[in-house]
């Protein structure tokens, strides 16, 4: 949704509020309809002013539920979208900006460390800092092999894959091994050759 | 011969980036539904490119899915697809091209190891 869309969906939020409130206010007694509006147009809320009973609990619920939910909608338009970027400066110049999606570097890290004896799957975040890449790769080991030595062959073939085919450069990579599988977010380790 | 581009068909611009991109090897633009950019006009659409004009500048940018191997890299295909698109477009229009971005979406790596 773009600026113009939300500025749109905020002036709705404020209108049925502003309505819900001037329908509450008359409907409860504490506004009169001839304060709001000049003659004749006041009449027009005049039969709110006249409601008992089972109509006015209905016609107060309705716009307290609308009144609440209009809150709600204002509120959560207001939050700011977030802006989680999803792929990686390669290169910007004058002649525009070279980028790299998040998945394909991912892809390219995940793929380095399944060569790694003893890696079952693999799953990498990647981001970006002014001053070079940082990479979080989660992994599932087999009972048999050694974080300690495990861990640089990871962190030697994902810095230079990045680096050859990016050519930016990696300042950071964190490595977490695990036995178990990694779960539901994990991408799993899978050769990407032709 | 050249064919003229009057300057608002984007149809044929966004179809010549296509084609120049297609000239570099190990190269394609994106297509389908997940390409975050397409040029659409009234009946068709060109995946994996979008055309915007800046005054009388045309920027484009371009998904772009690439096969790599060790002697390549992403700044050397995009710095070609940039050169071949470049020159494809000011032998079709007069007009100056601005910014072209290139967003690299997939990755696919050769059997030739690192």
């Amino acid at each position: 949704m773009n600026i113009f869309n939300r500025i749109l969906v905020i002036l709705g939020i404020l209108l049925l509020l502003m309505g819900c409130s001037t329908v509450l206010l008359i409907t409860m007694g504490m506004w009169a309809p001839e304060q709001m509006m000049a003659s004749p147009w006041h009449q027009i809320f005049t039969p709110l002013t006249q409601l008992d009973g089972t109509n006015w609990w209905s016609v107060v619920g309705v716009c307290v539920g609308l009144f609440l939910l209009g809150i709600c909608l204002f509120f959560v338009e207001l939050i700011p979208r977030s802006m989680k970027k999803s792929a990686v400066t390669v290169k910007k110049d004058d002649l525009g900006h070279i980028t790299a999606s998040l998945t394909s570097v991912q892809d390219l890290v995940n793929r380095e460390a399944g060569k790694v004896d003893g890696v079952l799957e693999s799953s990498t975040t990647v981001q970006e800092s002014p001053d070079g890449i940082h990479l979080h790769c989660r992994l599932s080991v087999t009972p048999q092999a050694s974080a300690n030595s495990l861990g640089p062959q990871v962190q030697e073939r994902a810095k230079e894959v990045v680096e050859r085919y990016l050519g930016r450069n990696v300042v950071g990579i964190h490595i977490q091994t695990q036995m178990a599988p990694l779960g539901k977010n994990m991408t799993k380790v899978q050769s990407r050759v032709r | 011969m050249t064919q003229s581009i009057s300057s608002l068909d984007e149809h044929l611009i966004a179809e010549a980036v296509t084609r120049s991109v297609s000239r570099v090897p190990e190269t394609g633009t994106l297509t389908g539904p997940g390409a975050n950019f397409s040029t659409v006009g009234p009946g068709w659409r060109v995946w994996g490119v979008a055309v915007h004009r800046e005054g009388d500048t045309l920027n484009i940018a371009i998904e772009l899915v690439v096969t790599i191997d060790k002697d390549s890299s992403i700044p050397a295909i995009s710095a070609r697809v940039r050169d071949m698109v470049r020159a494809e477009i000011q032998s079709l229009t007069p007009e100056p091209v601005g910014w072209i971005n290139i967003r690299i979406a997939d990755v696919h790596v050769t059997e030739q190891e690192v």
